[in-house]
């Protein structure tokens, strides 16, 4: 479904991968893990159009995406939650939730469904979104995501800082999509939740993919993450 | 009695034109990151749109309609082709750029239009008891219901959330599929048009010379950062409280001293609030 063969990217003059090669496939959750700094945000970012693709090829679908304009990868299949600022925090719950349909020209009546699977953004639909709880945040962002039913899913660390009952819910929620059918490439810091939820997993490092594993164990984790 | 109160209005239609063209600045400030230098000569190109639209109609309301029109189009497609080309460039960039294309548009009219004073008649005649010059009152709440219409359409409108959503956060807009350049296309043809009702509006009160621009910027301006930068609320009351202080100290001071004495207030307020009104909302 994703595929990314030889990417390298970056910001300007600065190349931050250099030769990333993965796939993900339909119906599969895959991790991709590393140290801070390695390029995983920056591998989400280079498939979205958000940092500069400098070589390589990426395919969705089967089909290659020379697209960088980030506005036209929602219409393309591709739902993406930013690891922060990942709503517009002047708007109202509802307001956010309309934006992907206005934008897309898709009925409002989609949201209706995600207020039922989420009661709490009913309950909070006129407030503004910046008042949210940090928690609460994440499930509005993913909600922003799901309401376009994507086929592809790029994650960016989703549970950073949140409480252990939201991390839940988090998992919950990935575990969904893999069951929607979508393809998951997660970038998390929690090797719990990738143990959990990852099929296979992608190890990082510097700027390139070193190594993929069905699962990982402490020696493995220790390598790449100096953790056990 | 009544020429206080004649006076007041007099405000409330300086305050309101103010605001139309302050509105138009905060507006392309907060959400396309510009500081548009130029955007008094759009207000100035919609007196001179006005006259010579005017000169052909005969009509003032058509003519103001479509000079509206034309400078949205005309100040809007130049923002517009300068954000395409200058994206992520520094307010100071943006700044110098803007004072250079205002000049330009300055000179273009002295060399089109001459120097001299063009003026259109006032298109509706009488008084209301108390007010003044009916004209003045219809151009103030035709100011007022442009500027609730403008924020009906942020509030209430698909555009309008659209637009809201990019000011708020680009990013996360552009990932939810909206398309930015959309949303500046957008705002820089409101921001130029609303500047442009404003000159035609004052047209028939001040008629139109080529550095009228350069006055209602340095208000405007000082106005949109009194009211915090790139806030609306904010710049709409400035401009009011601006337009009624100048209006009502005429009374007692002659008006270069009092435009002197509203700029010094409004500075006043920058020193002791640096973040302008915006922390009062």
């Amino acid at each position: 479904m994703l595929e990314l063969e030889g990417v390298d990217a970056g910001y300007g003059n600065v190349r931050i991968l250099r030769g990333v090669t993965l796939r993900v496939a339909a119906g599969e959750i895959v991790g991709l893990v590393g140290r801070n700094g390695v390029g995983k945000s920056t591998t989400l970012r280079a498939v979205m159009g958000l940092a500069d693709r400098m070589a390589g090829r990426i395919r969705v679908g089967g089909r290659p995406l020379a697209e960088t304009d980030p506005s036209r990868m929602a219409s393309m299949g591709i739902g993406y939650v930013a690891q922060h600022r990942e709503i517009c925090p002047e708007l109202t719950v509802e307001e956010n939730l309309r934006v992907p349909l206005f934008a897309s020209g898709r009925p409002l009546q989609r949201i209706a469904p995600i207020y039922e699977r989420f009661p709490r953004l009913r309950e909070r639909a006129r407030q503004r979104a910046g008042s949210l709880s940090g928690g609460e945040r994440k499930i509005l962002a993913f909600a922003r995501v799901m309401l376009l039913e994507p086929s592809v899913y790029l994650i960016d660390e989703p549970t950073e800082g949140l409480m252990p009952s939201a991390v839940n819910e988090i998992g919950t929620l990935v575990g969904e999509m893999r069951s929607s059918g979508a393809a998951v490439l997660l970038v998390e810091q929690d090797l719990d939740l990738i143990r959990s939820l990852c099929d296979r997993v992608y190890w990082m490092n510097v700027g390139h993919v070193e190594a993929c594993t069905d699962t990982f164990d402490a020696a493995t984790a220790e390598r790449y993450l100096g953790v056990k | 009695m009544e020429q206080i109160a004649a006076q007041l209005a007099n405000g409330l239609v300086v305050g309101t034109t103010i605001a139309l063209t302050a509105l138009g600045l905060t507006l392309v400030f907060g959400i396309l990151h510009i500081v548009n230098l130029s955007h008094g000569e759009f207000y100035m190109m919609g007196a001179y749109f006005t006259w010579a639209a005017h000169s052909v109609l005969g009509n003032f309301w058509a003519s103001a309609a479509l000079a509206a029109l034309a400078t949205g189009l005309v100040g809007g497609g130049m923002l517009l082709a300068f954000a395409g080309r200058l994206a992520g460039a520094s307010p100071l960039r943006w700044a110098l750029l803007t004072l250079g294309f205002g000049y330009v548009l300055r000179e273009l009219a002295q060399l089109v239009f001459g120097t001299d004073f063009k003026l259109v008649g006032l298109p509706i005649e009488g008084t209301v008891p108390y007010f003044g010059g009916l004209y003045r009152v219809v151009v103030t709440v035709a100011s007022i219901a442009m500027i609730v219409a403008l924020a009906l359409f942020l509030a209430r409108t698909r555009y309008g959330v659209l637009i809201r959503a990019v000011a708020s956060n680009r990013e996360a807009a552009a990932v939810a599929g909206v398309s930015a350049y959309k949303v500046y296309a957008w705002i820089a043809f409101i921001s130029a048009a609303l500047a442009g009702a404003a000159g035609a509006f004052m047209l028939p009160i001040t008629s139109a010379y080529p550095t009228m621009g350069l006055e209602i910027l340095i208000m405007a301006f000082v106005v949109v950062v009194v009211g915090g930068m790139g806030n609306i609320r904010g710049a709409l009351v400035a401009s009011l409280v601006a337009g009624l202080l100048q209006s009502t100290l005429i009374l007692v001071m002659k008006p270069s001293f009092a435009t002197i004495v509203v700029l010094c207030a409004l500075m006043l307020v920058l020193v002791v609030r640096r973040e302008g009104v915006r922390a009062a909302w």
